[in-house]
């Protein structure tokens, strides 16, 4: 029995792919070439004083609170540190230049302060109640006044975990 | 004399492994794609940290300010200004977060400065800020690797 249109030959529909294509590989390149390998960014929360109207704690020298002074050199980098904490008070000097190697000493003796003070062997994820107030310079390059922040706020250890010392940091009014 | 007949049929290649390919390089491209990068300043040279990570949740409104080493502040696309002009931008960002329903208090403002700029000026555009009732700072680094 002949079955009717069995033999009827359907034509092969075909997708043009080569338009898709085009576009796809235009949106590739696209996104290849606006693509940028940046560094991860992060952040130091600071917390400003109060107006200086109102009564601020910089005046009277607290037990809890470290008062750090960051002195520039002629070249704007930082010369020398003064840390005040109760009756105790020491400086840390580096040599201002711009070899951040001259410089590093004063940050270690900052950051050496600050972990006697708070205690290596607390837990590391968590922050001292200690707070931090930090009187900078004016014309002191922004990235010693980091390099301070960094030796108050903690220290990263050779396993990668990072130990918290001091979360609490103040800026002291801009003179 | 007898021809051979040529093999007249096109040979067409399997493209599919290709086109899923392409699609799947074109779907990690634009997951990765950030958008919100237009706010930063490419050319600012931010210090360097080795213990600062990325803050893990987004504030509700953050303020980015630009700071570039000849201390002119740059906000967005805008023109960059001096300390003195930045209070109109502030005023500005702090009435689109209200209609967000984000009060002053509660805005990020996070300061992108370059390492060379005198800190002293990064301090007076904080109290700048903090006249306009904004009091969460956060100075940004780029994260050191070892």
């Amino acid at each position: 029995m002949k079955i009717r249109g069995y033999d009827k030959k359907y034509d092969e529909i075909k997708l043009q792919m080569t338009p898709m294509i085009d576009i796809v590989f235009q949106l590739l390149v696209f996104f290849i070439m606006t693509y940028k390998v940046t560094a991860m960014e992060g952040d130091y929360n600071i917390i400003m004083p109060a107006a200086a109207s109102e009564p601020t704690m910089t005046e009277e020298i607290l037990d809890d609170v470290i008062q750090v002074k960051l002195t520039a050199g002629d070249d704007r980098y930082l010369a020398s540190i003064q840390v005040t904490l109760g009756a105790r008070e020491e400086t840390f000097a580096g040599v201002s230049s711009p070899d951040k190697a001259a410089r590093q000493p004063a940050f270690d003796g900052l950051h050496n302060f600050v972990l006697g003070v708070v205690g290596g062997n607390k837990d590391p994820a968590t922050a001292s109640e200690i707070e931090a107030e930090i009187e900078i310079d004016y014309d002191l390059r922004y990235e010693d006044a980091i390099s301070a922040i960094e030796a108050v706020s903690g220290y990263k250890r050779d396993d990668g975990q990072i130990v918290k010392l001091i979360e609490k940091i103040k800026f002291r009014n801009p003179g | 004399m007898r021809f051979k007949r040529k093999d007249t049929r096109i040979l067409e290649a399997d493209l599919t492994p290709m086109i899923d390919m392409t699609f799947q390089l074109i779907a990690f491209f634009m997951l990765i794609i950030n958008f919100s990068e237009v706010e930063k300043s490419e050319e600012l040279q931010l210090p360097l940290s080795e213990i600062v990570k990325p803050p893990e949740s987004p504030p509700p409104y953050k303020i980015t300010l630009n700071v570039d080493a000849d201390g002119l502040i740059k906000f967005k696309t805008l023109e960059a200004v001096k300390l003195e002009a930045v209070r109109p931008v502030l005023l500005s960002e702090i009435g689109v977060a209200s209609r967000f329903g984000v009060a002053a208090g509660k805005i990020s403002v996070i300061i992108r400065a370059d390492k060379n700029v005198r800190t002293g000026l990064v301090q007076e555009l904080m109290e700048a800020c903090k006249k306009e009732q904004l009091e969460q700072f956060s100075l940004r680094v780029n994260e050191q690797l070892r």
